[in-house]
């Protein structure tokens, strides 16, 4: 049977209520079995009780009267008390009437009709035998009137008293009686109540017990539910509103657990997802921080090498001024020489300029690897001849070449011209790899071809530099353009040299606008070669550029070959042919 | 014959030009910073001023835009003789006034044929 809360709870206070009405109408029918019995008590035994009384009264009112009326002799109070008499009789007939209306019958009844017929044989025998007598007024007639009467007077009393017993006693048996129902019904009305009370606070109990027992089995598994114990059910039972609560909250509970469990595995995720992105984030950070590590290395790196830049820039900037100095007394101690026909020691003189020359061109090396590392090289672009700027350089590396019993021969073609280009840096090329040449190579030849060459639409200028000299190693091919990479393995450092100079020719030869390249045979020679655009450095072909150093240039404008006159001397000095002397 | 201003804080280097030119045989006078070159300049009206640029108390180019802020000397030739051509100095050179470069280590020929080219337009020979 399924019913609400309400509806038992309705049902318990109805319950109640028909118990209280219950108890309500055995109250009210108890009570007015009380009232009933103390009402025929009140309606019967008292008016009966006080009739009796008053019958009493009479009769011995009367007796008192009868006396008086038989002792008195005047004739007006004979007369006053014969009307008294009869006074006392038609009292007497009323009651006895009355009386006789308020008994019912029964045993009261024939008490009374013995008290009516005393009463009545007592009236009459007065009356018929003495009364008379009396009235004749003689007083001797008393006394055996009297006597003769009192049997009669006696047989009324008794009658008179035995009614008033019966009546005390109907009157005491109806008081016990009320007092008995009252008493049943009192205890009645009690054990209704306490039954009603037992009963009522059963159910109470009852319900509340239960009721409680399973709220307290909710709440303790809500308690446990908030405190994340989501495995935790209820029993669902009772057919009513907790049934229902309960299982709501079983369901909500699965709900909640199915969503925690999503929510778990979400978690799960999130988690996964973000480690993977600490994870992330740590290598960004660590690779961050390696850039930066490297950064500053590189910024160190980089004052490092502006620090060596600045050095050798100075360095050399230092190692120049003496060797001014140096060749300018040679030459103008050569050129004194000269004029004054002096030829003792114009050889000497030439091999300390040529040598000097060597050292500048070494020094100059140096200065143009720092400022090409500081990308601060200039270039000074102009018309160079280059036939004339080739038979200079070889004049000057004539001598070095010579000391190692080598032959130093300059074939350039013809049609080599006038190409723009910066005389210096082409100079400083070609020494280099001449002297590279002369160092590597004993008893051979060494060879600076000159040819025009044109590669799409390109003029180009290319310069071979071939020599029979020891060669290179094919795997040391790469190394030899690489800083202080000299290919040291396979010379054993027999031959000076800074390093720098292979490694310098590339670069100008670069920033220049034309390549060098070198092949070689181990033991046979090698042949470095490079060429020139005709019309110089892609940067410097602008209109714009068109030199600001063109009117400055010293060797670039001087387009005429080493032979001057000395002043008024007039005599012909030729640098380079005093140089081609043979050792 | 030319009137030849060599200015230089180095004394071979003085020594040196002044030998050369002598033996071209230009007139030679010397200084060894700008401060002295401008008085000397005032004082012998030379035909040509040889100018290093890197000297103490006056240096080569502030002498020459002294020299070119005057107007008794602003038609002197200048010829710079200097160790390190780089483009940045040499523009500040070609700034300041200066007419030509020579660079050191200086090659008698070099110097020679300068001198001749800008003595030669200045006396309209």
């Amino acid at each position: 049977m399924k019913l609400s809360i309400r509806q038992k709870l309705l049902g318990a206070l109805g319950l109640d209520l028909v118990l209280l009405l219950a108890l309500g109408v055995f109250a009210w029918t108890g009570l007015g079995r009380v009232k009933k019995e103390a009402s025929w008590v009140a309606a019967r035994s008292l008016p009966i009780l006080e009739t009796v009384d008053r019958i009493e009264r009479v009769h011995s009112h009367y007796r008192s009267v009868q006396l008086e009326f038989f002792i008195v002799a005047n004739r007006a109070d004979k007369d006053r008390l014969e009307l008294a008499m009869g006074e006392l009789e038609a009292e007497m007939d009323d009651l006895l009437q009355e009386a006789r209306v308020a008994l019912a019958g029964g045993e009261d009844r024939r008490t009374f009709d013995r008290v009516e017929n005393a009463w009545k044989r007592y009236v009459e025998a007065s009356h018929s035998r003495f009364l008379p007598a009396a009235r004749q007024g003689n007083t001797g007639t008393v006394q055996p009137a009297i006597s003769r009467l009192n049997p009669l007077y006696a047989n009324l009393e008794a009658a008179a008293l035995e009614l008033t017993v019966a009546s005390e006693e109907r009157a005491n048996a109806s008081l016990a009686v009320v007092l008995d129902t009252a008493r049943r019904g009192r205890l009645f009305v009690l054990a209704v109540t306490i039954t009603a009370l037992a009963l009522a606070a059963a159910i109470g109990l009852w319900l509340a017990t239960t009721m409680a027992r399973r709220i307290r089995r909710l709440t303790s598994a809500t308690i446990a539910v908030a405190g994340g114990d989501l495995e935790r059910q209820v029993e669902a039972a009772g057919g009513d509103e907790l049934e229902t609560l309960a299982h709501n909250f079983n369901e909500m509970v699965a709900r909640l657990h199915a969503k925690r469990q999503v929510l778990e595995e979400r978690n799960a995720a999130l988690r996964h997802s973000l480690e993977t992105q600490q994870r992330l984030t740590d290598d960004l950070v660590r690779r961050k921080e390696a850039e930066e590590e490297a950064y500053r290395a590189k910024a160190a790196a980089e004052a490092a090498s502006e620090a060596k830049s600045f050095f050798l820039a100075t360095m050399s900037h230092e190692l120049r001024t003496p060797l001014n100095a140096i060749l300018g007394y040679a030459q103008l101690l050569f050129l004194e020489g000269k004029v004054r026909g002096d030829q003792t020691n114009l050889e000497e003189l030439g091999r300390i300029m040529a040598a000097g020359k060597h050292l500048l061109s070494l020094i100059g090396n140096i200065l143009d690897f720092s400022k090409i590392e500081q990308g601060k090289l200039d270039l000074g672009i102009d018309a160079v001849q280059v036939a004339v700027l080739a038979d200079d350089v070889v004049s000057i590396i004539a001598p070095l070449a010579r000391e190692n019993g080598n032959r130093v021969d300059l074939a350039c073609a013809p049609e080599v011209g006038e190409i723009r280009s910066d005389a210096g840096k082409l100079r400083q090329i070609l020494f280099n790899l001449l002297s590279n040449a002369s160092k590597f190579t004993r008893e051979g030849s060494i060879e600076l071809r000159i040819e025009m060459d044109r590669v799409r639409d390109e003029e180009r200028v290319s310069f071979r530099v071939s020599d029979t000299g020891i060669g290179i190693a094919a795997e040391d091919l790469e190394k030899i353009f690489l800083p202080f990479g000299q290919a040291d393995s396979g010379t054993d450092r027999r031959f000076d040299g800074t390093g720098l100079g292979l490694v310098v020719s590339r670069q100008l030869c670069q920033i220049l606008g034309g390549a060098i390249d070198v092949v070689s045979t181990l033991g046979k020679g090698s042949v470095f070669s490079f060429w020139l655009p005709v019309l110089g450095p892609e940067s410097h072909r602008e209109p714009g550029q068109e030199s600001a150093l063109l009117r400055f240039s010293d060797e670039g404008t001087r387009t005429e070959p080493r032979k001057h006159r000395v002043g008024r001397v007039e005599t012909q000095v030729d640098l380079g042919e005093s140089l081609a002397v043979e050792p | 014959m030319a009137r030849v201003l060599v200015v230089d804080d180095n004394e071979d280097n003085r020594r040196v030009l002044r030998r050369m030119l002598e033996l071209e045989g230009h007139q030679v006078s010397s200084a060894r910073n700008g401060e002295l070159a401008l008085a000397e300049a005032r004082r012998g009206n030379p035909d040509l001023i040889l100018m290093d640029l890197s000297m103490p108390d006056m240096n080569g180019w502030d002498a020459t835009r002294h020299l070119k802020a005057e107007e008794a000397l602003c038609t002197i030739p200048v010829v710079v003789v200097t160790g390190h051509l780089t483009s940045d100095e040499i523009r500040r050179a070609q700034e300041v006034g200066c007419e030509d470069v020579v660079s050191k280590p200086v090659d008698y020929y070099v110097l020679a044929d300068k001198v001749a080219q800008h003595t030669r337009v200045r006396t309209g020979a």
